[in-house]
């Protein structure tokens, strides 16, 4: 070979050791840089539903309170004073009343100074904003006793629509006491000042309602008054509250513009690009650490995985499936058993909507479909939890990184148990006995034809889909359970109008309360099980509605730990889902990072980081 | 050619009108619920039935087709395109943040594509079945038919995941804060590397340059495959005419007939092609934008159509017939102008 070839050779050499050599230090040492997927939908905090937001939000913004480190129990402190208890005095014996002392000389990022005004309006705008499909129905529930504002109006105005109150954008004159009353009489009555202190008013004993507040990034984070009015914001009026309600996004005037009290403030956010942001020196707590943190949204995981090794990205976010590609990395510190907020289920609606349904295969019990109400018998129910193999579908789907849930509620929520009797374990014989015993023997007789569902790209969903089919076939071969992946507004619509028979589906948590579970897998009105046809929602009335409301207003936890307990039993023994498994999370980062914890109710956690605590060395 | 013109630039509107129409046509065969979807892609927002009804109403998703159709075109009169769901910001501001950095790619990929196409093109041509010809052909028909995606991945994975040298995104961290903060960047042209010059700052230059090699070896790669076929053939073509054969008989000097008298005439065709392309290439950036996470217009019109949001779908479509008919005039106009034999009428 000849010497220019060598030259050029060793050059090479030399400049990839070099690049290699470079990182045993960590650069930017006042820098991190998170690339992750997603960006964040909005940086209003009452329009923030999502966790992207949530987790910029949780570092611009502050609560009055937080949970102490990674607990979902205790609490700290932050914008208040003191965590009110019934101990020292503030929260009424009834639990109808929260006092919180607000914390002095805190400032905004625009330098003006928190005052307890500010934390009021924080809460009754997000209470009158309350837009649709948004957060803010977790304040409104536990305050003014509904899901939405909108229900008071109708109720005082006495239409049917909301829609009803206007004309061309104006509330109509026969309306506009009732208007000014919704807020005169619920929303301004359910926050009050009393000299440094703010007082929540409850409509109703709410056991999670300190878990609302503490929750970080969204819906209780506290917003200068002040500030917001000159960004066009709701003006704090009665008679003006409706032209702030629900808005258009393009209307709302904080979705892009923050000032908190939080560590970081915001330099910079280009939507699904970046999100930049730059130390707050007078942050009430001291300044953090680094000087600057940097959001990178990168899809294509080659190359975050490509940016981590090079040291480009100090921390990532790898998929489960992509975990043993960053396991041996040089320089990587790779970490595994994080608790998650969040459990994957399959349902079983007891009735399907049969009006132009494919799914249902004939509508009959034929061996040609099924009829609607197919899964109102327990023992088809009792007959698919024994199908699945369970232990074999964590290990190789999911490698590993989950844990079995016995019922809707996650470990460590009261409810979670490890109790082997409260699990179906993978057994065709049992699976056998209970599908013989369904439809008076003649389902095992006949057999059955269905589709059962998963959204395209979700390849977890994909593997549970074709586990059922496979073993339903091995337990009787009349049993043909088709899988179809169909695109999320395909399934959507589907699971909408109630038209699916089989569906695999996941819930994340607003707060880490079983509450937060409890309606929506098991109420007569929660976000899926409302979707289970009126043989359930009926039985649901009667058999868990009552349980969820008494453990909702206990102020007992014992009391409160048994009745979900109890839930769970309930759970179990109708057999009303395939409880499939709670995700475990893992963390990844380049090993200059320090300070990390995890909080599983922390948005973005444990793939992100509380930035404030995070320092490179 | 000018009374052409403004004709052909009166038909811009109708165009428009059109491809909206179109597009509106298709989202309306969609029920409301399925165009829900763009609005939930959690299900923690349907607290209960009435949440997605809720939706349903805000957002106008039950309207007949013609009252959505004609209340879209009402905001437009406005200059407003809607809210895009997918970049989360309204459409226009999100075509107007990603098209520069598009614009770029494509303006710097463009260069190598044309000079490398057509430079191997004609020397193909002219070495006819050589073992140079056959050369050149087996790399152009692995250019043309690698796809994007692996040879993206590769060329990051070589030139970044191992030497380092050509990283992903845009701009390094620290640059986007010199560029973003503090106002003391101006944004000229929104080129970052024609603003860096005019700023006077090289290092911010030489660090948008290196962000865009990767891209650009990738885009131009196989775009010039393309063109270095279109070039090869209709060289040969013309080197088969008689006014060739005419000139070689004559004793013109071989340089001379080639890049003389058959080369112009041979890229009379390549020009139409090579117009197109750089107008294909815009709304072709999907890939290579993906793989480089490099902030342009495709990875955020193929997110927009695939989660069914409308609003950016039809911005992106609006603008994009725009350039097609525009770019589609200018080739036509330089057509013209390059053959004299051509009358635009």
């Amino acid at each position: 070979m000849s010497r220019k070839v060598w030259t050029m050779l060793l050059v090479l050499t030399i400049v990839m050791g070099l690049g290699i050599g470079a990182l045993a230090q960590p650069p930017n040492p006042d820098r991190v840089v998170y690339a992750t997927i997603g960006g964040p939908e909005t940086l209003d905090p009452h329009w923030a539903y999502d966790t992207a937001s949530g987790e910029i939000i949780f570092a611009i913004y502050d609560n009055l309170i937080a949970y102490d480190g990674g607990s979902i129990e205790k609490f700290i402190p932050m914008l208040a004073t003191e965590v009110p208890s019934a101990e020292n005095g503030l929260i009424s014996a009834d639990g109808l009343n929260y006092t919180f002392p607000i914390r002095q000389n805190v400032k905004f990022h625009n330098g003006a100074v928190l005052t307890v005004e500010d934390v009021e309006y924080s809460f009754k705008r997000g209470m009158i904003f309350d837009r649709a499909g948004g957060p803010m129905w977790m304040l409104l529930e536990p305050l003014l006793g509904v899901d939405s504002i909108e229900g008071i109006a109708m109720e005082l105005t006495g239409v049917e629509n909301y829609s009803d109150i206007f004309v061309d954008g104006e509330v109509k004159d026969e309306y506009k006491e009732a208007m000014i009353k919704v807020f005169t009489d619920y929303v301004d009555k359910a926050v009050e000042i009393d000299g440094n202190n703010i007082i929540f008013h409850l409509a109703q004993a709410y056991s999670p309602f300190m878990n609302i507040l503490a929750h970080g990034g969204s819906w209780s984070s506290i917003i200068n008054k002040e500030w917001s009015i000159e960004q066009g914001a709701w003006d704090g009026k009665a008679d003006t509250w409706w032209k702030y309600h629900d808005p258009q996004n393009e209307e709302d005037p904080l979705y892009r513009v923050t000032n908190g009290t939080g560590p970081f403030k915001l330099v910079r956010w280009v939507p699904e690009e970046t999100t930049m942001l730059e130390r707050f020196d007078d942050h009430w707590r001291g300044p953090a650490h680094l000087k600057e943190v940097v959001y990178q949204y990168i899809n294509e995981w080659t190359t975050r995985k490509l940016m981590l090794q090079r040291g480009d990205a100090d921390i990532v976010y790898v998929p489960v499936t992509n975990m043993n590609e960053v396991e041996d990395m040089e320089g990587v510190e790779l970490t595994k058993g994080w608790d998650t907020m969040t459990n994957t289920v399959t349902n079983m609606p007891w009735l399907l909507n049969a009006e132009g349904n494919a799914n249902l295969g004939s509508g009959k019990l034929d061996g040609e479909g099924i009829p609607p109400d197919f899964f109102s018998d327990i023992h088809v129910r009792k007959g698919f939890s024994y199908l699945f193999p369970y232990d074999t579908f964590i290990e190789k789907t999911v490698q590993g990184q989950a844990i079995r849930n016995p019922g809707p509620f996650p470990r460590p929520l009261y409810g979670y148990t490890e109790d082997p009797a409260m699990y179906y374990e993978f057994d065709i014989e049992k699976a056998k006995e209970e599908f013989k015993l369904a439809w008076n023997g003649e389902l095992w007789e006949k057999g059955c034809k269905f589709n059962i569902f998963y959204n395209e790209g979700n390849d977890v969903r994909k593997a549970v889909c074709d586990m059922l089919s496979t073993y339903a076939k091995v337990v009787n071969p009349k049993f043909e359970l088709t899988p179809i992946g169909v695109q999320w507004s395909s399934y959507l619509k589907q699971f909408l109008a109630e038209q699916l028979p089989m569906y695999t589906i996941g819930w994340l948590a607003d707060y880490p309360h079983p509450h937060n579970w409890a309606p929506t897998y098991l109420g007569s009105t929660g976000t899926y099980s409302a979707f289970y046809g009126k043989p359930y929602v009926d039985w649901a009335k009667e058999n868990t509605d009552p349980l969820i409301d008494k453990a909702l207003k206990s102020v007992d936890p014992e009391e409160q730990k048994a009745i979900y307990e109890e839930l769970t039993k309930i759970a179990h023994d109708q057999a009303l889902a395939l409880y499939l498994y709670q995700p475990i999370g893992i963390h990844v980062q380049r090993d200059w990072v320090k300070g990390f914890y995890h909080s599983p109710v922390i948005s973005g956690l444990p793939e992100s980081a509380d930035f404030y605590y995070i320092y490179k060395e | 050619m000018l009374s052409y013109i403004i004709r052909r630039l009166l038909m811009l509107p109708l165009i428009l009108l059109g491809v909206t129409f179109l597009i509106f046509c298709l989202f309306s065969l969609l029920s409301p619920m399925e165009r829900l979807a763009t609005y939930i892609n959690n299900p923690n927002v349907l607290k209960n039935p009435q949440s997605a009804q809720r939706l349903i109403e805000k957002y106008h998703l039950d309207d007949p087709f013609p009252a959505g159709y004609i209340h879209w075109l009402k905001s437009l009169m406005k200059l407003d395109f809607g809210w895009s769901s997918t970049a989360n910001q309204p459409v226009w501001e999100a075509i107007m943040q990603r098209f520069p950095a598009t614009m770029e790619l494509v303006f710097y990929s463009i260069i190598p594509v044309i000079l490398v196409g057509i430079w191997l093109g004609v020397i193909s041509a002219v070495h006819h079945n050589d073992l140079l010809d056959q050369v050149i052909r087996v790399t152009a028909i692995i250019g043309w038919s690698l796809p994007t995606f692996i040879f993206g991945l590769l060329i990051l994975f070589i030139f970044y995941g191992i030497l380092g040298w050509m990283p992903p995104g845009r701009l390094s961290a620290w640059a986007q804060f010199a560029v973003y903060t503090g106002g003391n960047f101006k944004h000229y042209t929104h080129f970052i590397t024609f603003d860096a010059l005019l700023n006077g700052r090289l290092d911010i230059f030489w660090d948008a340059i290196i962000h865009l090699i990767g891209p650009i070896i990738t885009l131009s790669y196989i775009s010039w495959a393309y063109l270095l076929r279109i070039t090869r053939s209709s060289m040969l073509d013309t080197l088969r005419k008689d006014y060739i054969r005419t000139a070689r008989a004559k004793g013109v000097e071989e340089k001379k007939v080639i890049y003389l008298h058959a080369q112009k005439n041979a890229l009379i065709p390549v020009v139409t092609v090579a117009g197109m392309m750089i107008i294909g290439m815009l709304g072709g950036v999907v890939i290579t934008e993906t793989v480089f996470t490099y902030p342009g217009m495709g990875y955020w019109a193929a997110t927009s159509a695939q989660q069914l949001d409308y609003g950016s779908v039809i911005g992106f479509a609006v603008l994009f017939a725009f350039i097609m008919v525009v770019g589609n005039l200018i080739v036509d106009v330089s057509y013209a102008l390059i053959d004299p034999r051509v009358r635009l009428e």
